[in-house]
């Protein structure tokens, strides 16, 4: 473009293109090649951002999580970190709210339940029907052995003094609400709840 | 006002990004220009004339030394015509220009406003845009660049500021919302970056090999806009009106996907 004459109006036209890139030069003349070849090797990837809460504890941080929807329609979780909007936290998270992308993504996450039979050493992976049926006997094993139909004071009390339930910060207050109405319905007495949001 | 900090991170940018040495370049050399300025302070009332006798010869001179021929050109063809300060004035108050107007008149007042501070808002008391939101709290002007505030602690994400194109005051501005039509369902805006091998959790870097891990392109789908913004907390050492500028490629993407800048920075981008 050494000896090239543009006038005013000439100029303006090439810039009604906007941005837009002719013979690799910017409407204001600058060459654009390199850049071109650079964006051309790029490998960029778009995410939306969603507003979540941190599972962990009662202080209920803002999350902003990154997604990005594969090509299958999977949608893959890039990454979470504070929200700067958040009155709550400011943009800051703990070391474990900061991980806790890995809820979704870690390779050490356990996917199925877990046993240990009385007397093993090895645990084995079971299926949900099987770890559920067995929950729910050894519940029942319990409560009947241990439940109080009468205080001391010949009082009709009808609770469970053999399980106790602990809740934690990951519930809504929904959840926790619900949690406790199926609790007290079983007759337990010792509740922790950490619900909030 | 540093310009200090500008012209050496420019120069610092230069090798990094050898793509944008030309645009750098004509950067570096119209803070020059805004380095005679000194401790001057203009009239805020008069300030299309008095840039145009003060501001306009220097910026022409460096343009024609450091531009393409293109810009060179159209900038001495604007000075000469007359026309000029009409330009400048044009700019303070918030009319469209051409691309080649835009930068003269960006290159002429830009510093002049910074240097005015709160006063800028009477340099631009001609614009009638709205005051605050979207808009600069103190001249009205559209935001440029979107910069995320940096931390000690890897683990914070730094609020978020808009800075105006126009004056360079930065104002807070929510992180979730679109800076121009203040869209903020998530699934309607899109931060477009340099692919990451792995999952982030922290914001240091991790040893990743890419170019722009600060630099991202935050869109929207609602009004098909977007904003180049520059974290601070990924490069402590960025300064966010020149890093914005070696985000061409990124920009050459963001026009690919059919998205314009809300406002496009000196060099016309
Ligand atoms: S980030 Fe940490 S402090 Fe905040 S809710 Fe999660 S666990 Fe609690
Ligand atoms: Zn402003
Ligand atoms: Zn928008």
């Amino acid at each position: 473009m050494s000896e090239v004459e543009v006038s005013r109006r000439q100029f303006l036209q090439i810039g009604a293109a906007g941005t837009g890139v002719l013979g690799g030069l910017s409407p204001l003349g600058f060459d654009l090649t390199q850049a071109i070849t650079v964006k051309q090797k790029l490998r960029i990837e778009g995410a939306t951002v969603s507003h979540s809460v941190c599972p962990y504890c009662a202080v209920g941080c803002a999350l902003l999580a990154y997604t990005k929807k594969n090509a299958d329609g999977k949608v893959e979780l890039l990454q979470i970190e504070g929200d700067p909007d958040s009155p709550v936290n400011e943009g800051r998270l703990c070391p474990k709210g900061a991980s806790a992308l890995q809820l979704a993504v870690s390779r050490r996450r356990v996917p199925s339940p877990m046993y240990r039979e009385p007397g093993a050493k090895e645990w084995k992976t079971v299926s949900w029907d099987f770890a559920l049926d067995r929950l729910a006997r050894n519940i029942k094993a319990s409560r009947d052995r241990t439940f109080v139909t009468t205080d001391a004071n010949g009082n009709l009390v009808n609770r469970c003094e053999g399980i106790a339930f602990a809740g934690g910060a990951a519930f809504s207050s929904e959840e926790g609400y619900l949690a406790t109405k199926l609790m007290r319905s079983l007759g337990y007495v010792y509740l922790e709840q950490q619900a909030r949001v | 006002m540093d310009l200090d900090s500008r012209r050496q991170r420019a120069w610092h940018l230069r090798e990094r990004y050898p793509f944008a040495q030309q645009m750098l370049g004509v950067y570096v050399a119209v803070v020059e220009v805004w380095g005679s300025l000194e401790n001057e302070l203009p009239p805020p009332g008069e300030l299309a004339s008095w840039a145009g006798e003060k501001m306009l010869p220097g910026v022409v001179k460096a343009t024609e030394a450091a531009a393409p021929q293109p810009l060179a050109v159209a900038t001495h063809d604007l000075a000469r015509s007359g026309r000029a300060v009409e330009v400048l004035a044009g700019w303070l108050a918030g009319q469209e220009l051409g691309p080649a107007e835009r930068f003269l008149a960006r290159a002429c007042l830009q510093a002049p406003l910074e240097a005015l501070r709160e006063e800028a808002g009477t340099a631009c008391a001609a614009d009638p845009a709205p005051r605050g939101g979207r808009h600069c709290p103190r001249c009205g002007g559209l935001p440029q660049l979107s910069i995320r505030a940096g931390a000690d602690d890897p683990l914070v994400r730094g609020q978020r500021q808009l800075s105006c194109a126009r004056c360079a005051h930065r104002w807070q501005y929510s992180a979730s919302s679109c800076p121009s039509c203040g869209e903020s369902t998530g699934a309607r805006r899109t931060v477009y970056a340099e692919k990451h091998d792995g999952p982030v959790v922290s914001r240091t870097a991790d040893g990743g090999t890419e170019l722009f891990a600060h630099l991202s392109i935050d869109a929207c789908a609602t009004c098909q806009r977007y904003l180049i913004d520059v974290d601070s907390g990924r490069d402590a050492r960025a300064v966010p009106e020149v890093d914005e500028l070696v985000a061409l490629p990124l920009d050459l993407y963001a026009n690919e996907q059919g998205l314009s800048k809300v406002t496009p920075n000196l060099m016309g981008f």
